[in-house]
């Protein structure tokens, strides 16, 4: 398998998460490109192609941190896999968080995986590495690209 | 001769005033007839022709003993006449008599009879009235039939307390006989006890006569020839005949109703008693329901005010629990991102420096980092241990065997490392939660792994029952907890060990307390024998 460049669309409101998921993935075998917007308006915005992100393309993976200003990681989530051309990007949830209630809420309102953020930078760094791995080279995603 | 006794007054009233004579004679309402020593018939009135129908012509100068006397009566007639000749006694003289009479027409009847002897001008002759007194003899009969055929005793006396009829049903009552009883004082029929009163009640009755029962509101006894008593009602009632005032007193048995006044009385005393004891008992269950319906009015307003506080709690929990919820999460969410961000970006900094920086540097770096660490770990036990205190608790049978086995499971690798023997054999099952049983074990049992002495730990899980529920003991063989320190042992994150000797933020044994707590028991150390620690806590058994 050729190195493909994978694109991953992180969704925080926190630049200094932004930066440590960037740090990680620096670190990783992967060839991964990061675009991160801020808040859930911004990134349903961004897979719609909509004003600014009108030469935006689809994410292979999206990032999505639950608690954010405006459209917060739920909505996000409930409008993505609401949404027929987006539902099929797997999302997972990275966050702070380890209430149960979130936890269920998200995987009911269609999230692939939820992963909680280590405090740890090494570990938090594996992780995230692990994720991208795991979505890029052990499971078969649709061929969406060409489509 | 007989002129001369009746010459001289018929004569005499002849020549002066015969027609007087004559007229006082034949007016007599009596039979008036004279007879002579010899026993012939001397003078006849008008009356005595209609009583015997014999004419004064046709029978003057006849003998009385071959006109009215019955034959059944003539020799004692003549008897009784010669006897009075020669003696100057006659028994039947000067006296009111009844005997019996002979019509002219052969038919008898009765009479009512006074003959008075007359010496008159050394003659004697016999005056006799005579009353005709079938009339009386039937009203006699008849009232002696009535009295007879009354259905209860009939007793007749006179003025003077004598009796003068009796009735059959009187014999058989009394058990005298009639001869026995005629002419006898009433008050032999009397019981002794109240004979002394009896002749006054009498006199009182004949001064003032009137039918009316006797002895009103008295019991009446009568006295039977036997000596035995019987119970009676005895009815008076005055008669006034030409011979006087009499008493007919008509006298009942009353023992068969005496026996069913005294069976109605038993019988209505017993209902009465039943009443009585079933009124008692009504009253007291109605007592015991009102008490009941008292207690459980304040029950119920007790109730309800438990439950306006209850509600008033509930809400007031609920807020907390709500307001508790938001810490929690803020606590879990966003107290944990800045840590985060201290100690990713020391990390990556030390990792970027890590050529560039001395020892001290990368030192102080790994302080900020196990201090945000140890922060963060800080802020999930508050959360955990809030939680303990608030969380809903669901109570179900929980067998604490299998508790204490996952308990270990969770412990598994330390359990290894130290190899520790964990002894727990027949703990109850009890209403308990499942995971804050858990918990506490595993606190316990971690806490004796922890604090450890040399030799491989050894951890005795007991339990025992009480009265009101179970009391458990857990011992270990570690280094034991001071005494002085047991008052702070089950406070939040107070620690007996310094930090770099034992790891942890002191919450386990304050979780503990509040789970133990929550099931109703509570929780302490004791010495234990020799060295190591000794925990002890109760379970309620529900």
């Amino acid at each position: 398998m050729s190195p493909e460049i994978i694109k991953v669309l992180l969704v925080e409101d926190d630049l200094g998460d932004v930066e440590l998921v960037k740090q990680s993935l620096k670190r990783s075998k992967l060839h991964v490109d990061l675009d991160c917007v801020i808040d859930g308006q911004e990134c349903l915005d961004y897979l719609r192609r909509v004003g600014k992100y009108k030469d935006a393309s689809k994410p292979d993976l999206i990032l999505l941190d639950l608690n954010m200003p405006k459209k917060d990681g739920r909505q996000v989530l409930l409008e993505i896999k609401a949404d027929p051309p987006l539902r099929r990007i797997p999302v997972v949830v990275l966050t702070t968080s380890e209430s149960d209630v979130d936890i269920l809420k998200s995987y009911d309102l269609g999230a692939n995986c939820y992963v909680t953020k280590p405090v740890d930078f090494h570990q938090f760094s594996k992780i995230v590495n692990e994720i991208a791995e795991f979505w890029f080279t052990v499971v078969k995603l649709p061929d969406h690209r060409g489509a | 001769m007989t002129f001369r006794f009746w010459s001289p007054l018929r004569k005499n009233h002849k020549e002066n005033n015969e027609d007087w004579v004559s007229r006082v004679l034949d007016a007599a309402l009596d039979a008036i007839i004279q007879i002579d020593d010899q026993g012939r018939v001397i003078e006849w009135n008008k009356n005595a022709e209609v009583v015997f129908g014999w004419k004064r012509e046709e029978i003057l100068g006849m003998f009385l003993s071959e006109t009215i006397v019955p034959a059944q009566h003539r020799e004692a007639h003549k008897k009784g006449l010669r006897h009075y000749l020669l003696t100057g006694e006659g028994p039947v003289l000067n006296k009111r008599i009844e005997i019996t009479a002979l019509h002219r027409s052969g038919k008898e009847f009765p009479v009512e009879l006074a003959i008075t002897p007359v010496h008159l001008a050394g003659k004697l002759i016999f005056n006799a009235f005579l009353r005709d007194i079938t009339g009386h003899k039937r009203a006699e009969e008849r009232f002696r039939l009535v009295v007879e055929s009354a259905p209860n005793a009939m007793v007749m006396i006179d003025q003077t307390g004598r009796v003068v009829l009796v009735s059959a049903q009187t014999e058989k009552l009394f058990g005298y006989s009639r001869q026995e009883l005629i002419g006898k004082p009433i008050e032999m029929l009397v019981p002794g006890r109240f004979r002394p009163q009896h002749p006054g009640y009498r006199d009182d009755f004949f001064a003032k006569p009137q039918i009316r029962p006797m002895g009103a509101g008295r019991d009446l006894y009568g006295l039977r020839k036997d000596g035995t008593e019987v119970p009676i009602e005895i009815g008076l009632n005055p008669i006034k005949t030409e011979e006087g005032a009499f008493v007919l007193a008509a006298v009942v048995d009353i023992t068969p109703r005496k026996a069913f006044e005294n069976q109605t009385r038993d019988f209505t005393k017993n209902l009465e008693e039943q009443v009585k004891q079933r009124t008692l008992e009504i009253n007291r269950q109605r007592v015991a329901a009102l008490n009941i319906m008292e207690d459980a009015n304040e029950a119920k307003k007790g109730l309800e005010k438990s439950e306006r506080e209850e509600k008033r709690r509930g809400e007031e929990l609920a807020r907390s629990n709500k307001e508790l919820e938001q810490f929690a999460y803020v606590a879990s969410h966003d107290l944990q991102e800045p840590i985060r961000k201290i100690v990713g970006f020391t990390q990556l900094l030390a990792g970027d420096f890590e050529d560039k920086l001395g020892h001290e540097s990368r030192v102080h770096m790994d302080f900020i980092v196990d201090g945000a660490k140890r922060m963060q770990a800080l802020i999930q036990d508050l959360l955990q241990y809030s939680r303990t205190g608030t969380a809903k608790l669901i109570f179900r049978a929980t067998d604490l065997n299998a508790v204490v086995a996952e308990a270990l499971s969770n412990l598994e690798l330390r359990v290894k490392e130290t190899q520790a023997e964990v002894i727990y054999k027949d703990l109850p099952t009890l209403k308990a939660n499942k995971i804050f049983m858990v918990s506490l074990f595993q606190n316990l049992i971690g806490n004796s792994l922890k604090f450890r002495s040399e030799e491989a730990p050894r951890i005795e899980i007991d339990a025992k029952k009480t009265d009101e529920g179970y009391e458990f003991t857990v011992t270990d063989n570690g280094i034991g907890i001071d005494p002085q320190f047991a008052g702070r042992l089950f406070v939040i994150f107070q620690r007996l060990h310094p930090k770099d000797q034992y790891e942890g933020t002191g919450i386990g044994l304050a979780v503990c307390k509040r789970i133990v707590e929550r099931h109703g028991g509570r929780i302490w150390i004791e010495p234990g024998k020799g060295k190591g620690s000794m925990f002890k806590f109760t379970l309620l058994g529900r």
